[in-house]
């Protein structure tokens, strides 16, 4: 055992109070091993929901730049409803509005598979030609697709994944229960799975054959999407839209953004509230394992006294002790919890945070770990474990000499 | 009330701090009602035992504090995202009229308890514990800080609100807005700088006068140095708003404090309050420990200490400037005008 001397510099004197601290945590490894163990799950468990809130939030939030500026719907009785061809010029003419584009989309249940597919229509030339190319991966190209055109989709992987257990991954035979006759749609390619968060459930099809799924007449529409190209004047625009037309709702892309990002907060804050009790159940674990004083460690505490040790010292070694295990815990905790969601894709906790769709999206999170997440996890766990250990210390370190001494 | 992970680590870590405080508060309520050096009972020997609870929860209460800080600016960033009209940490304290004055009180409450840190370091360098009953007795009436701390916190969690629309920084720290930080912002640079500058020189000169052999050291020498210590604090925050903030921002139209914290800004903001709070809170711990009077061994003790505090506070303070005007200078070399 190592006696720190009065002398020597402050540094000197902490470094050998550390060496102290740590032989001393390691001759009473069951008991410290023990706490170490609840601290890790703590921490691990408390990381894990901020990581995982961190990744999505960021995956969401790398795709939010393509969503429209400004997202017109129409209103009937407090109910959307299909908005129509007359709208567009009115809204085109508004000074600042780039582009109107009209939308089709919708839902599609498959009752035989319990899955609910996302409609989407657009001109797939577009696709086939433009940029987006590469977020699809090509099928062969199909001769039913070819001969009837307006016929013709991309889907997500999910919806691959259903359609090939039934058979039908070249070609989808839609049915609308007032049709006379099914419709064959060809599958003319996937989206790539960088894309699943939002194509997972999507069929995108021609403008037509989703007009006809979705029993849209012509000149109806699902909704408008108004392009905005300077975003400071995105909320005086939604503004002067529902001024002319009332009937009209508009979601602007900050709307959208918000919601989000309170959609996975209150997740995350669920999830956190509820652990708030895990959390109490561990402080009253440290209190009891902590203020336990062994007869051993009694007899320790007496000697170091005995041979001049002061109460600061021991309540030095102590904060040292709370400090490692807090530091080792920490750290534990946060690779764990890193490998958990990262490379075991956070099996348990995703589900909570993705959410109801029948076809549950077995996307990759993209590791994103912001330095704030650590604040975070610190203040959650290692404040209130320091507030606690501070009281079994304290009582470690006033006990009295003689009274150990005379009771061995 | 909204669920966020922001908002429940905040009451998280500030619930743990008002346990330790509040204990602190007891033990020192029965030392100070009990406290007798002369005695040899239990009692007394007991209470002895008592103030290393107290020392060892007041440290980790500042600790905790400057991290509860903070982390008060950091959440309020984020909660940004999620109120509509917030674009930074003004907003989200502006959407209720709890967020400023929660603010305001953190920063109080956190140069109290570092004068009390101070004193209580002072006092446990003599054997016969002078401060004692003073410094244990002060500790009893900052509790009611600690308590207005903890309803202002809860007030600002319950009623922030997604659904009522908070203002920007922009609107706030505008010129021709109304309240506080419009007429913070509308305040004219000259004027600012001029306040800020001169309660600077008058700190340096203060300082040179008293390494002079000779200078006497009294009680309203030291309250009034305390008291320029906070005008500083004042004026340095008023300078960054009307002056510092256009240097770092490089627009007309954006003084904020906060923003300059970000990430964006390469993370100035940091220093700079850094040394802003630590040069107040030395100096202003300075002021008081001469402004309390101590002779003897803890007079002693005391002179030592506030020339540490003083030296301290003198360097932090011309970090502080380093930082906060080279923005300006910068500006100044690269396009040779003032903004």
């Amino acid at each position: 055992m190592e006696t720190p001397t009065q002398s020597g510099s402050w540094l000197e004197r902490q470094r050998s109070i550390i060496d102290y601290s740590l032989q001393s945590m390691f001759r009473r490894r069951t008991k410290n091993s023990l706490i170490l163990v609840m601290y890790v799950l703590l921490i691990f468990v408390v990381s894990s929901v901020f990581f995982i809130t961190g990744s999505l939030t960021v995956e969401l939030f790398s795709t939010v730049d393509e969503l429209p500026d400004i997202t017109v719907q129409k209103l009937i009785g407090g109910r959307q409803v299909v908005i129509q061809e007359s709208y567009f010029q009115a809204i085109r003419e508004i000074p600042g509005v780039e582009a109107v584009e009209p939308r089709i989309w919708g839902y599609f249940y498959l009752e035989e598979l319990q899955a609910n597919f996302t409609i989407f229509g657009m001109d797939l030339t577009m696709l086939e030609e433009g940029e987006y190319q590469r977020i699809v991966d090509w099928g062969p190209a199909l001769k039913k697709g070819e001969e009837r055109p307006e016929f013709r989709m991309i889907i997500g992987e999910g919806v691959s994944r259903l359609l090939k257990a039934i058979q039908m991954e070249d070609s989808f035979l839609f049915f609308q229960p007032n049709w006379d006759t099914a419709i064959p749609f060809g599958i003319i390619g996937t989206f790539k799975s960088e894309t699943q968060l939002q194509s997972n459930d999507l069929m995108v099809m021609q403008t037509e054959g989703a007009r006809r799924v979705l029993e849209l007449k012509e000149g109806e529409y699902t909704d408008l999407v108004v392009h905005v190209p300077n975003p400071e004047e995105t909320k005086m625009i939604a503004l002067k839209i529902r001024r002319y037309y009332p009937e009209l709702r508009t979601v602007t892309r900050a709307q959208i953004e918000s919601t989000y990002t309170s959609a996975f907060n209150w997740k995350a804050g669920f999830v956190l509230s509820s652990m708030l009790v895990v959390i109490f159940a561990f402080l009253v674990l440290i209190w009891d394992k902590a203020s336990g004083l062994s007869p051993a460690e009694k007899k320790e505490i007496g000697i170091l006294k005995a041979i001049g040790w002061d109460t600061e010292m021991i309540l030095s070694v102590k904060f040292w002790e709370s400090f490692i295990i807090s530091l080792l815990a920490s750290i534990f905790g946060v690779i764990l919890s890193y490998f958990y969601i990262y490379w075991l894709h956070a099996p348990g906790l995703k589900e909570i945070f993705i959410g109801w769709s029948t076809i549950f999206p077995s996307f990759d999170l993209v590791p994103h770990i912001d330095l704030k997440f650590l604040l975070l996890i610190v203040t959650v766990t290692v404040i209130p474990y320091s507030t606690i250990a501070i009281f079994p210390a304290w009582k470690a370190a006033i006990t009295d000499t003689d009274f150990i001494l005379r009771n061995n | 009330m909204i669920l966020n992970p922001w908002i429940l680590t905040m009451l998280t870590g500030h619930a743990a701090l008002f346990f330790v405080f509040s204990l602190a508060t007891i033990n020192a309520w029965w030392i100070f009602s009990g406290w007798d050096f002369t005695s040899s009972s239990e009692k007394q020997y007991g209470l002895e035992k008592r103030t290393y609870l107290v020392s060892s929860v007041m440290n980790l209460t500042l600790i905790i504090q400057m991290l509860m800080l903070f982390l008060l600016v950091m959440a309020a960033d984020e909660l940004a995202k999620i109120l509509p009209g917030a674009m930074c940490a003004t907003g989200s304290l502006s959407s209720n009229k709890y967020g400023f004055p929660l603010l305001m009180i953190k920063i109080g409450s956190f140069f109290i308890y570092f004068v009390w840190w101070v004193l209580n370091y002072l006092d446990n360098q003599l054997e016969d514990y002078p401060l004692v009953r003073k410094k244990y007795l002060a500790l009893v009436c900052i509790f009611p800080v600690m308590i207005s701390e903890t309803i202002l916190l809860l007030l600002f969690a319950v009623n922030l609100n997604p659904t009522v629309i908070a203002s920007c920084c922009g609107s706030i720290y505008n010129e021709s807005s109304a309240g506080l930080g419009g007429t913070m912002a509308g305040s004219s640079p000259l004027m600012t700088l001029t306040l800020f500058f001169g309660v600077v020189s008058i700190v340096l000169i203060w300082h040179m006068i008293e390494n002079i052999r000779g200078y006497r050291p009294t009680k309203k020498k030291g309250g009034l140095e305390a008291l320029l210590w906070v005008f500083l604090f004042v004026t340095a925050l008023l300078t960054v708003i009307s002056f510092i903030s256009t240097y770092i921002y490089e627009m007309l139209s954006h003084k904020c404090p906060f923003c300059l914290l970000k990430a964006e800004y390469n993370y100035i903001g940091v220093p700079l309050y850094f040394f802003l709070f630590l040069a107040t809170a030395t100096g202003l711990t300075k002021g008081v420990l001469q402004w309390m009077g101590a002779e003897g061994p803890l007079g002693e003790k005391a002179i030592w200490l506030r020339r540490r505090l003083g030296q301290m506070s003198i360097f932090s303070l011309l970090v502080y400037i380093v930082v906060g005007y080279s923005p300006f200078i910068i500006y100044y070399i690269r396009t040779g005008r003032t903004i």
